[in-house]
């Protein structure tokens, strides 16, 4: 009697040891559970083309090729803002372009 | 010295009599710049400030891109034009940066030494003052314009 209770005591205090140091395979340990990624945040400045495409790519070629889509969108806002300059009016304020930026 | 022909297309200089244009021609000084090279950056002490005889000069602000500080282009700056007027404004900090874009030459003065000159010779500080106020007018009054355009987007799409 002494020896069955033994035994199974010593067998759920191996189970107990074995949960607790992540062996079972019912129970995954806190790091092995899928990462749970944070939507990126809404650029609140490029168009939801650009910023997809920015998100996916790191590296340099696409830094460059964001500065050449804001010194694109920039001269294309500067066009606009002149005839303002010229002849100051709403029109011009409300004026869209073609930046993709924006678009 | 420079050629004071080289002064008629400068902005900052029109109605100077030819007597202010020599005074200023001796305390410039020309500068061959080659591509890349940065003539001042954001927020540091203004001491000089330039007028581009060729070549082309882009200012820039910082902007953040993949989590690292940019330069982004704002405006660019060709020949006759004038950058780096904090020089002559306090708290003369410069306020974007300036990136050789096309080799080129450009004159450059110590905004000090045209302070200096200026308060000797009140006649033209005035005609310079009164260039330099459109200068920085015109400045103004584009970033206000950028502003209200991106403003009226940020309204256009929240309030649809």
């Amino acid at each position: 009697m002494f020896f069955t209770i033994g035994f199974v005591g010593m067998v759920v205090l191996c189970l107990g040891l074995g949960i607790a140091l992540g062996l079972s395979p019912e129970m995954p340990s806190p790091a092995k559970q899928p990462e749970v990624r944070a939507p990126a945040p809404r650029s609140a400045f490029f168009g939801p083309e650009v910023a997809a495409a920015i998100e996916a790519t790191r590296d340099p070629q696409a830094v460059a090729l964001a500065l050449a889509l804001l010194e694109r969108h920039v001269r294309q806002e500067q066009v606009a803002v002149e005839s303002f300059i010229l002849r100051p009016s709403l029109a011009p304020l409300r004026s869209r372009t073609s930046s993709p930026l924006v678009n | 010295m420079p050629a004071l022909d080289s002064f008629e297309r400068v902005d900052l200089f029109r109605g100077l009599p030819a007597s202010g244009l020599e005074a200023l021609a001796a305390l410039g000084t020309p500068q061959h710049v080659d591509s890349g090279r940065i003539l001042f950056e954001l927020g540091t002490q203004a001491e000089t400030f330039y007028v581009v005889q060729e070549g082309r000069i882009d200012l820039t602000m910082p902007i953040e891109l993949f989590g690292h500080p940019e330069d982004a282009f704002m405006e660019e700056v060709n020949r006759g034009g004038m950058l780096g007027w904090s020089a002559l404004v306090p708290p003369n900090h410069y306020t974007m940066s300036a990136r050789v874009a096309v080799d080129g030459e450009v004159l450059a003065w110590k905004g000090a030494a045209v302070r200096e000159l200026m308060a000797r010779d009140k006649d033209l500080a005035v005609v310079l003052l009164d260039n330099l106020s459109a200068i920085v007018g015109q400045r103004l009054s584009r970033m206000q314009a950028l502003w209200i355009r991106e403003l009226q987007r940020t309204l256009s799409t929240k309030l649809k």
